[in-house]
């Protein structure tokens, strides 16, 4: 190993785990153990901070104290893999998920995930809307084979706990009542962006089955089946309607269908 | 290949740091402000309202990129990935400068996420040169490199730091972003004169100077960007002026980032600075 490689090792052990030999590092009036902690407190600190900023609601939940405790435990157990800081928090769900003193809020994991979707949607792409005039031309019996294509700021979400009541009623603007009947049970969202506010919209069960669908690039068909399954009584008008008007549905490809191969073949 | 160099034309006059709670007000006011510098890795993302914001303030004022997440200094490999997405940035903004840091912070892969120092020696300058090239190449433009703060020396430095910092710029074929306050905080903290840093940087070199305030921990001083810019900075910024010539200058403030007014007023110190340098100099 190269000496640059070496001391870069070293200072990364000394500051995160247990490895107090720092005999690489001058002393001069301040001891290198003092020197560390500086670097130590200033990394800690950048990282909390990074967590705090897209996780409020676990913190709001748990409180600062008890956050940053978890913070600290999941620096140690999770290092960063990106020079770009916005992108570290992204396996705290995850890691709350197998913390200890928190199994008592089953919860705060699914809290976790929703905060991490808030983050990609807001910093996700734009998109125009639909053009309904595509659309209008391409006849209903031609759908079969259309697959549509979601906004990239959407993301689907589904949990056993009302989470989107908890991340709303936890908002700094929240002026309500706070509390959260976790007996009401288990919600189905789009996380979306309306302007540029996040939106959290709560799905019946068809909405989402065929949402679902759509985003793993089903054709129109088999999302619509699994949407009737899920739903007796979706009504596919409304939901086209609705999803075009709020811009969950931007674009679709259409496919080349049998009758266009076999008219194009006919003029070869 | 050639690293193309960056259009000399920057505002004359000072320039702040932009932070996401006073992008609203300067559209709004459109304050006599020289340019905006943005942290690169705040736009990483590919839309929404950061963007949104900064495409309608690029219309008004010029742009510095100013990134933090690249480890030029890494004994390991450039992250092709963050390279990517700089340049993608780049050609989204056209920015005026493009600068990184003279430091490290990855290494194994894991992202220490802080602007680490260099062992000044023959071996560490060989491999950041070699990055800062390669960087260079791979965005096609000439970049600039921020000398960083320090809170400790390694046994193995032997290189003076403003030798490394020169000779990093003449090798790589970079600019210099001389930053004033890391001189200052620097120069305390290891006991040295900031003249002779001063002495050692070719002018030419100097693309762009920043100044912010630091703080102390009774032991040390700290580059916090918490504080006003020191009486003992100006003083320094007032002497660089007068070595390095006008060079377009930058207010930094990233923590408890106080009013835009705040940071207006610094900048506005700083015209006037330069105002008065230019004054004596005829």
């Amino acid at each position: 190993m190269n000496p640059l490689s070496e001391l870069q090792g070293r200072f990364s052990a000394n500051l995160l785990s247990t490895e107090a030999n720092s005999d690489y590092i001058r002393s001069d009036g301040l001891s290198a153990a003092s020197r560390l902690d500086i670097y130590r407190n200033n990394v800690f600190s950048n990282y909390r901070q990074a967590l705090r900023a897209v996780y409020p609601v676990v913190e709001k939940l748990v409180g600062a104290e008890f956050f940053e405790h978890a913070a600290d435990h999941y620096i140690r157990a999770y290092p960063s893999s990106s020079g770009d800081l916005n992108q570290y928090g992204s396996a705290f769900a995850q890691f709350l998920a197998g913390f200890a003193p928190v199994q008592s809020l089953p919860y705060l994991h699914d809290v976790a995930e929703l905060e991490w979707l808030v983050e990609q949607v807001f910093h996700a792409a734009d998109h125009a809307p639909f053009d309904l005039a595509r659309l209008q031309a391409i006849p209903i019996k031609d759908y079969a084979g259309l697959k549509f294509q979601l906004h990239p700021a959407c993301r689907l979400y589904a949990s056993s706990f009302p989470v989107a009541l908890i991340w709303q009623v936890n908002q700094a603007d929240w002026k309500g009542n706070t509390n959260v009947d976790l007996g009401q049970g288990g919600q189905t969202l789009l996380v979306h962006r309306q302007e540029f506010a996040i939106v959290l919209r709560p799905l019946a069960a068809g909405e989402f089955a065929m949402l679902q669908q759509l985003a793993n690039g089903s054709s129109f068909t088999s999302a619509y089946e699994a949407a009737q399954l899920a739903q007796a009584d979706f009504d596919l008008n409304d939901f086209l309607q609705q999803h075009i008007v709020l811009s969950t549905l931007v674009d679709m490809e259409v496919p080349i269908t049998s009758h266009k191969i076999y008219r194009n073949l006919m003029f070869l | 290949m050639q690293a193309v160099s960056t259009s000399p034309a920057m505002p004359v006059s000072a320039g702040i740091g932009l932070r996401a709670q006073h992008c609203r007000e300067i559209l709004q006011t459109l304050p006599d402000i020289g340019w905006l510098e943005v942290h690169s890795e705040n736009y990483f993302g590919e839309g929404g309202q950061p963007h949104y914001f900064l495409e309608r303030i690029a219309e008004h004022y010029s742009l510095s990129l100013h990134g933090v997440g690249l480890s030029l200094g890494s004994a390991e490999p450039l992250n092709v990935e963050h390279l990517k997405k700089l340049k993608a940035l780049i050609n989204r903004y056209q920015p005026r400068l493009v600068s990184e840091h003279l430091c490290w912070g990855a290494v194994n892969g894991c992202h220490l996420n802080d602007l680490l120092p260099l062992p000044y020696t023959e071996e560490a300058l060989t491999h950041v040169v070699s990055h800062i090239t390669q960087a260079q190449d791979f965005l096609g433009r000439r970049i600039l490199i921020e000398n960083v703060s320090s809170y400790l020396q390694f046994q193995d430095s032997y290189i003076p730091e403003w030798e490394f910092v020169s000779e990093v710029a003449r090798r790589a074929d970079c600019g210099i972003l001389l930053d004033i306050n890391n001189i200052y905080v620097n120069a305390v903290n290891h006991d040295f004169h900031p003249q002779q840093y001063f002495d050692a940087i070719p002018a030419d070199a100097v693309e762009e100077i920043h100044l912010a305030g630091f703080d102390s921990n009774g032991e040390c001083l700290i580059d916090t960007h918490s504080k006003p810019i020191s009486e003992p900075v100006w003083q320094l910024y007032r002497q660089a002026l007068e070595k390095f010539g006008n060079k377009p200058t930058l207010i930094e403030w990233d923590t408890d980032i106080p009013p835009l007014a705040t940071l207006l007023n610094e900048a506005a110190k700083a015209d006037a600075m330069k105002e008065s340098q230019h004054e004596s100099a005829i």
